[in-house]
């Protein structure tokens, strides 16, 4: 004869949820994210939009502004790490740091004097580093000068 | 008298489901987009807040065999630091999404892209950005390259991907 079933038996097995597994993958889940999203916010950039009324075919300088800034990056093997000479004009610059005081003098300068900004021009050797040209580049901005433009040859002749 | 007690698998397999649809969207972004490369270091560069959705990425990479990039001895990156330049012109891809073109090729492409928000038609200043996405290591030559490719299809929106040393609040 069978037993009356009685209700809200004490008896009955309890049925808990084994989290390990899953504390486990979300774990995992959380170092993903960690890892990528790192990765993902440090990317930035640096505007440099080309000029829109020149430049846009081909065409050639015929009639150089003589008084523009130009910061040259010339290769040179022996200039560790970024193999680079840096030179405004004819002038040899040291570092970076030395290139930020001598655009700072120019541009104050420039700026007191009243007269119209010239163009600052970076003209990179095509062996120097973009991180070189990129130095150069932030170099400018941090001083303050908005327009810097790249003088360009024609890479026709490389590979 | 043993139970049996079924094994819950459904908050499991929902999280898995999650994961590879996540690493799935994850992995086709940085097949379409983003090639490996160590973007230089600049304080000055502005953050990449809302990129247009149109804008193409032109990356400027070093190849990897396998996946490494220690397999040449001339590319050496310490601690975001270039230790040493390779200047190997066979050593050094322009990519789009993950295809390599040469810069005929690459002139092709931007001026197929830059056709699609060309308001003044053909042969006019177009609206269409594209991001350089270089290494720090690679030589300036192919940013030339992508520079002259970009003025020939008169795009003129250019931004040269560079990333925030670590540190600097400015």
């Amino acid at each position: 004869m069978a037993k009356p079933k009685i209700r809200g038996d004490t008896s009955e097995a309890s049925m808990e949820i084994n989290m390990t597994p899953m504390i486990d993958v979300i774990f995992q889940l959380i170092i993903f994210f960690m890892c990528s999203i790192h990765f993902k916010s440090l990317e930035g950039k640096l505007y440099s939009y080309l000029p829109k009324d020149k430049g846009m075919a081909e065409t050639t300088v015929t009639d150089p502004e003589l008084d523009e800034v130009r910061i040259l990056l010339i290769y040179d093997k022996n200039k560790l790490p970024l193999q680079t000479m840096i030179k405004i004009g004819l002038r040899e610059i040291k570092d970076w740091n030395a290139l930020s005081d001598e655009l700072k003098t120019i541009y104050t300068q420039q700026k007191s004097s009243g007269a119209k900004i010239p163009p600052y021009k970076i003209d990179s050797d095509f062996k120097v580093p973009v991180q070189a040209v990129i130095n150069a580049l932030n170099t400018c901005k941090k001083v303050g000068i908005a327009t810097v433009e790249f003088a360009a040859k024609s890479t026709d002749k490389t590979k | 008298m043993t139970e049996n007690v079924g094994f819950n698998m459904t908050p499991m397999i929902d999280i898995v489901f999650q994961l590879i649809v996540f690493l799935m969207l994850a992995t086709d972004i940085a097949q379409s987009d983003m090639a490996v490369v160590y973007l230089p270091m600049s304080s000055a560069c502005a953050e990449d807040k809302e990129p247009d959705p149109d804008r193409l990425m032109v990356n400027v990479s070093h190849i990897q065999a396998n996946g490494y990039a220690d397999e040449c001895p001339d590319w050496k990156f310490e601690n975001g630091e270039i230790k040493k330049l390779c200047l190997n012109p066979d050593h050094w891809r322009l990519m789009v999404k993950g295809k390599t073109y040469d810069k005929k090729e690459l002139e092709a492409v931007l001026t197929k892209a830059a056709a699609l928000d060309q308001p003044g038609g053909p042969k006019t200043a177009s609206n269409r950005p594209v991001m350089i996405r270089a290494d720090a290591g690679a030589p300036f030559e192919y940013i030339a390259k992508i520079l002259e490719a970009a003025g020939r299809s008169f795009i003129w929106k250019i931004e040269i991907g560079a990333t925030k040393p670590p540190g600097s609040e400015d």
